[in-house]
């Protein structure tokens, strides 16, 4: 029990949002962590019995006397996520689910993300706060189409139709690269429901030779941290006659034993 | 799966029980004041402030008017669980290691110990539900037989037909539950002290822990030990987990022999065995301390653990948990439902 | 090999072992030492009968010279006790003695006191005196019991060597292994993740100390309060015992010929003969009992010089098994086992003050006994050699000396100063010899070492230094190999907080000439040219180092030895020779070799174990077990079984788990080209080693599920049968209602707490 006592207060902190800020440290096979967690609540609708319904309308007693509804962080804490799966080989099933985990924590370590700037850093202390005290409201779609373009900050990937749209959004005019892209994007198909096995090559030499002299561009999307396709494309013909005879060719083809569904990257004005 | 961590006593849990419906539990432990929570959210609904000494057992009656507690005060409270109070008491002349309302709540067992030079009983009580009160003669009180260890704990089986009762010696024994006959002893269940025994759903068999590192299935009708689970770790809690045929155990060694930090050194993990086939099938880890008790909602689908690092720990089962299934089983399902399938076709036929 | 065999005492507390001696059989031990004894009744007659010496080999003297006969034989007999009654025969006719005497003793311990002290005494050049107690002249000299005719002594013959090897012929080429656990001790075929089939079922109380096994496995000894027992065979049945009473170590040669045991008690032989077993009265006050292991004979019997410490084992072996050797003050006793243990040479090796001595674990190929045909070379060009030291005195400093027997010849003295300590560590095919050198600094505060690496096939032994400013606190060479590894600490700039972890492990690699040689091709001893140090790990708590017996693989460990700060123990996998790319070793990570040196490094995995106690490698370096003894830490006891990569095949939580040991088994006879062979048809074998996992695999499943399906089978008629049986009760109705009533549904608002963020760091 001495561990316990080495490991400091968890600490609450009040953000200004309303969310909280838990800090708590724990030590696991001889190593101390460091969990920074950050809390809201939210109310959740539920379709119980009328004698639970009942039972939630019980006045605090005891020492929770008056004390406000909802969970206290005083007494009542969310816990680290626990890997439980079941089977008679649950230690390997762990182990493996124990590695991904640790894969996902690495992944979300930038996670702490100012709202101005979206730098690794609290929003109370951002350098670039603006003077005037304004709160951004919750992704702007221009913040997004920032976070597109600058493509650092942004964690999640951004389709290019988005991308395109945001653009717009943003008013700025289009320029000729704009004008470029769009045209590109033109003769762009998005397949998806592809095998998650499937590679770029796969892709061009497979299921796409039939067009493999005017494929312009093939992009298999992949997951940033793991390396693993999404399960989705964008390829680029040379022309837009021949990317909608690819799409004709290849919707509902099936490839490595699943059904292809393929549509225009962005979705096309009716002609 | 996402626990909560319930910090609602200053010292190691004794007990927690879920109510029915299994949308409120109440824990005890060794501090004086018991904790009511809503399950859903781990929101403490309140605390059951009037007892002197350690609480070591607690249980909720089946229509969530009352709550019992047994107390190292030598007493038994009555309380209402909606606001907290005490309806009624009842005084002892040592220790009570046990107390649980019969199914249908119009009776109480209780099990005191042998401390104070008292013997030891097995006693029951009626509860007069219209005036809120234990009836201060009891049905039947039972001391220890000089052939018999003292008991440590007992249980109700369905319809409070049936107490089973583990004893200190690792036996096991079945009383009448109307008039506390002795109806059949089992020497040598165990070999070390039974800590916990707890019903399956419907009251027809129970679950065992003991510390000799292992815990049994027990039909109440024959008293044969159905399953036996075996582990590395003394036990002090088992449980039988309704919906899925799982069984959950936990304990770990006493805090004096623990010399590793970490909680998964320490085995302070509550295991999970498939309870037809004895397989250990999994575990959760995340107590600092001996788990002293388990218990399974109702419904199957969450669970608490009580440990002697003073936290309660509320666990929701995810997805996977029901999903999870032996092929035998898979298959034996689906012979099943085709038989009933063919079943309709020939009635309609 | 030596450390597998003894016994570890610190583990072992006398009064935690417990023997029922009831169930030791020792019949038959009676029955081989029993002396048949007539029982008669002239009681009386007998107590003075066994005061009685008879002296043969007097001179026969005229009366004349009889007093001063009797004046000079009392006088000689006197120093066994005091005598009663002198009887010097006479013949009367020819008026001289004859030739022999009877000699009375006041009590019967004399009477073995002068049979010890003077049978077989020279009185003169042409006397030698034969002095016999009475009663044995009575019971082998009377011929009612003594046959003339000759009859060929019974030798217990050794049981049959295929037999004794006839697991080594499994169809699977399984490995065994034994478990200790409490007092029970069993022995199982190893198979993988699957559970182990056991060969011998768990005896209790079947040996005081976990069982051994000899260096090839033949043998399984077990130890006990009077002795020790052997095993083998298929059932592994009872060979032989080996009365040696509170025997506590054992030690077997290198080719198994011999059996030492030791036991703190001396030998003391009682009145009662049944107890006294083989020995007899020359071996009393002997510790050491040298066996044959084949037969169960016993062959010779060692004191301890008394002011010698216990170390283990006190016997050692030269690799043939035609030497052995104990360490005496100022001399090695060197004897010839094959020769009745006779000295060596007629003499002591004398050397002043020696502290300690080493075979070569094999046979050394000198340079004058190398041909450039590697073919040609016969068995009798290995020499036995041998090492020892001697510290800093007066007139010489601390030298480290290698020398070839029998002829004594020295082939190599390393001289050495501020020495505080000296380690042989022979590389397992004789090739290099390191001395590890343990200096102090001048204030005597510090230690640090260095390694004088002898180069046994070069002329002259040359010697290559390696000077290193930290203590080595453990070296280990590869086996078969030309690389090694140390522990070491820098204790100068040592942190007085033992928390802190400052061990560090480095990794040694010869340099090469010829850098397209790779792997232990290169091992052939001129090639190597220096050692260079390769990589390290600092600041680790790695306590042993542990080398496949096939070299290449290794696994750095931290194992749980209490006294010690951190309870937590460490299993890290690395390959020297690793194929791919991020070799450790190499500042770019990438690409072949290019420094010049016979080494690919890289950690391959990390056997997460936090228990770990003790770890063995079996013999072929397929499979590591660590385990976990309840000796040394109190919980998570049990075993785990790690390929040589560090991929967790088996794992088994036991409670009050004591000891893991591999079976050994003899080297393989494959020629290297029979090796070539294989392995250029590995991909025939694996596919035919994986169909029979497979198989084996899908038994294991098979029996699984038809397990589990009488399981649910059961259990479902048990469910009926309740349910029928509490029908009356309708529990079964009263559940339906509960979830009639949930029915009724009513929406609720609730507060939950959300985790939005999340992040874990290290700190």
């Amino acid at each position: 029990m001495s561990a316990v006592a080495d490991i400091p207060e968890r600490q609450i902190i009040n953000n200004d949002d309303g969310t909280k800020t838990i800090i708590s440290y724990t030590i696991e096979n001889g190593t101390k962590y460091k969990i920074t967690q950050k809390v809201a609540e939210i109310k959740v609708t539920e379709k119980v019995s009328a004698t639970i319904a009942e039972r939630k309308k019980w006045h605090k007693y005891g020492i929770e006397k008056d004390s406000k509804p909802g969970p206290d962080q005083s007494t009542t804490q969310i816990g680290e996520e626990y890997i439980f799966r079941l089977g008679p080989n649950w230690r390997q099933l762990n182990e493996e689910a124990e590695k991904k985990l640790d894969l996902e924590r690495k992944s979300t370590v930038q996670s702490i993300k100012c709202r101005y700037c979206g730098g690794p850093h609290f929003s109370t202390k951002c350098p670039n706060k603006p003077k005037d005290g304004s709160v951004p409201t919750r992704k702007t779609a221009a913040s997004v189409a920032a976070a597109a373009a600058s493509n650092i900050t942004s964690s999640t990937y951004v389709p290019p139709s988005l991308r395109r749209r945001e653009a717009d959004a943003n008013a700025q005019g289009i320029d000729i690269l704009e004008a470029k892209k769009r045209e590109q994007e033109a003769r762009t198909l998005r397949l998806t429901n592809l095998n998650e096995s499937a590679n770029k090559d796969d892709l061009v030499k497979g299921l796409l030779a039939p067009f493999s002299n005017s494929i312009e561009k093939a992009v298999v999307v992949e997951n940033r941290t793991t390396g693993r396709s999404r399960g989705f494309a964008y390829v680029t013909f040379s022309t837009e006659k021949q990317a909608e005879v690819a799409l004709d060719y290849v919707d509902g083809r099936g490839f490595m034993n699943l059904i292809i569904h393929a549509d225009w990257s962005q979705p096309k004005d009716k002609k | 799966m996402r626990p909560l961590a319930l910090r609602g006593h200053t010292r190691g849990i004794t007990q927690v029980k879920f109510n029915l419906e299994g949308d409120i539990f109440v824990s005890a432990g060794k501090d004086t004041d018991a904790s009511v929570w809503f399950s859903h959210n781990g929101e403490r609904l309140g605390t059951l402030i009037g007892h002197n000494g350690s609480i070591f057992s607690v249980d909720i009656d089946k229509d969530s008017k009352y709550c019992i507690t047994a107390s190292s005060d030598e007493t038994v409270k009555l309380w209402n669980l909606k606001t907290g109070e005490i309806f009624d008491e009842i005084k002892f002349q040592c220790p009570v290691y046990r107390v649980e309302f019969s199914p249908d709540g119009s009776k109480i067992l209780i099990v005191t110990s042998t401390l104070m030079k008292s013997k030891g009983h097995l006693i029951v009580h009626n509860i007069d539900r219209s005036a809120n009160i234990i009836e201060k003669e009891p049905v039947f009180s039972i001391e220890t037989h000089e052939e018999y260890k003292p008991i440590q704990v007992a249980s109700w089986s369905y319809n409070g037909r049936y107490i089973a009762a583990g004893r200190t010696d690792g036996s096991l024994s079945k009383f009448d539950g109307e008039t506390g006959q002795v109806l059949k002893h089992v020497p040598n269940l165990h070999e070390d002290i039974i800590k916990d025994i707890q019903f399956s759903q419907d009251r027809t068999y129970f679950i065992t822990s003991s510390r000799d590192k292992s815990a049994k299935l027990i039909d109440i009708l024959t008293m044969d030990t159905l399953k036996s689970y075996d582990t590395d770790s003394a036990l002090n809690s088992a449980c039988i987990t309704p919906v899925k045929e799982f069984v959950i155990l936990a304990g770990g060694q006493d805090a004096k022999d623990v010399t590793t930090t970490s909680s998964r050194e320490g085995r302070f993990e509550s295991r999970f065995f498939h309870k037809i086939f004895e397989d250990e099938i999994g575990r959760v880890s995340g107590h600092f301390g001996p788990i002293n008790y388990v218990a399974v909602s109702p419904q199957g689908t969450s669970f608490v653990s009580g440990g002697e690092d003073g936290f309660v720990r509320l666990h929701h089962f995810d997805k996977s948990y029901f999903d999870f299934k032996y092929e035998v089983e898979k298959t034996a399902e689906a012979e099943q439902e085709s038989a009933a399938n063919n079943g309709k076709v020939s009635v309609d036929a | 090999m030596t450390d597998t065999l003894a016994p570890n005492f610190p583990e072992i507390k006398l009064e935690d072992i417990h023997v029922n001696e009831d169930e030791i059989d020792f019949s038959d031990l009676k029955e081989q030492y029993e002396i048949i004894s007539d029982n008669t009744s002239e009681t009386k007659n007998n107590v003075k009968l066994d005061r009685f010496v008879v002296v043969d080999g007097t001179p026969i003297a005229p009366e004349s010279k009889v007093p001063i006969l009797t004046k000079v034989l009392t006088k000689l007999f006197s120093q066994a006790g005091e005598i009663k009654d002198f009887n010097l025969p006479m013949d009367t006719e020819e008026k001289k003695t004859k030739g022999y005497l009877f000699i009375e003793y006041a009590n019967e311990l004399s009477v073995r006191k002068a049979v010890k002290l003077l049978n077989g005494k020279k009185l003169d050049a042409k006397h030698r005196l034969f002095v016999n107690s009475f009663r044995d002249l009575e019971k082998y000299g009377s011929t009612e019991n003594f046959s003339a005719e000759f009859k060929e002594p019974v030798v217990p013959k050794p049981v049959s060597k295929t037999l004794l090897d006839s697991w080594l012929l499994d169809e699977y080429s399984r490995d065994q292994f034994s478990i200790t656990r409490d007092d029970d001790t069993l022995i199982a075929w190893y198979r993988g993740a699957h559970k182990p089939e056991n060969i011998v079922e768990p005896r209790r109380n079947w040996s005081n100390a976990p069982i051994k096994f000899s260096p090839f496995g033949t043998y399984v000894l077990s130890l006990h309060e009077h002795g020790v027992q052997s095993w083998g065979g298929p059932e592994l049945q009872l060979l032989h015992k080996f009365f040696h009473p509170q025997v506590r170590a054992v030690h077997i040669s290198p080719t198994e010929k011999y059996l030492v045991t030791f036991s703190p008690k001396p030998i003391m032989l009682s009145d009662n003969a049944e107890l006294n077993g083989p020995f007899t009265p020359e071996m009393e006050g002997h510790n050491i009992v040298v066996w044959d292991l084949a037969t169960g004979v016993l062959l010779k019997t060692f004191g301890i010089p008394g002011n010698q410490e216990f170390h283990w084992p006190m016997i050692k072996w030269s690799y043939d098994d035609k030497y052995c050797g104990r360490i005496g003050p100022n001399a090695i006793a060197i004897y010839e086992p094959e020769n009745n243990f006779q000295l060596s040479r007629g003499e002591l090796l004398k050397v002043n003050d020696v502290q300690d001595f080493e075979f070569a674990p094999t046979g050394v190929l000198l340079h004058k006994a190398r041909k450039s045909n590697a073919s040609k070379i016969t068995p009798e060009d290995y020499s036995t050699v041998l090492c020892y030291w001697t510290p800093e005195n007066n007139n010489q400093s601390c030298k480290a000396t290698v020398m070839e027997l029998p002829k004594r010849r020295i082939l190599r003295t390393v001289n050495l100063v501020q020495v505080s300590d000296v380690r042989f560590h022979w590389q397992s095919n004789s090739e290099y010899l390191c001395v590890q050198v343990d200096r102090h600094t001048k204030s005597k505060k510090s230690i640090f070492t260095n390694l004088e690496i002898c180069k046994m096939g070069e002329r002259d032994i040359p010697v290559e230094k390696i000077e290193l400013k930290d203590h080595v606190l453990s070296f280990a060479w590869e086996p078969k190999g030309d690389r090694f590894i140390t522990i070491s600490i820098d204790e100068a700039g040592r942190d007085e907080n033992i928390a802190v972890p400052q061990n560090v492990v480095t990794f040694f690699a010869p340099e090469v000439d010829n850098v397209t040689k790779t792997g232990k091709g290169a091992a052939a001893g001129s090639d190597v040219k220096s050692w260079k140090s390769v990589y390290s790990l600092p600041n680790k708590f790695s306590n042993k180092i542990s080398w496949s017996p096939m070299g290449r693989f290794v696994c750095i460990t931290t194992l749980i030895r209490p006294p010690q700060v951190r309870n937590q123990s460490e299993f890290l996998f690395y390959d020297m020779d690793y194929p791919g790319e991020h070799i450790l070793n190499k500042e770019n990570k990438t690409g072949a070799n290019k420094n010049g040196v016979n080494c690919n490094l890289r950690d391959i995995s990390n056997g997460k174990y936090g228990s770990g106690t003790n770890m063995q490698w079996d013999k072929s370096g397929r499979y590591l077990a660590c385990w976990s003894s309840y000796l040394r830490h109190r919980v998570d006891n049990g075993y785990r079984v790690y390929t040589c990569t560090g991929k967790l095949i088996r794992q088994e939580g036991i409670d009050g788990f004591v000891s893991f040991s591999w079976r050994p088994r003899p080297d393989h006879l494959l020629s290297s080209s029979e090796i070539k062979k294989i392995k250029k048809n590995f991909k025939e074998y694996s596919a035919k080693f994986e169909e029979m996992d497979m198989m084996e695999a899908n038994e294991a499943l098979r029996t699984a599920i038809l397990d589990r399906r009488s399981k649910l089978q059961n259990w479902n008629s048990f469910r009926a049968a309740t349910q029928k049986s509490v029908a009356p009760y309708k529990i079964f109705e009263n559940f339906s209602e509960v979830e009639d009533h949930t029915k009724s549904l009513i929406t609720i608002e609730e507060i939950q707490e959300k985790i939005l963020e999340e992040k874990k760091e290290v700190v």
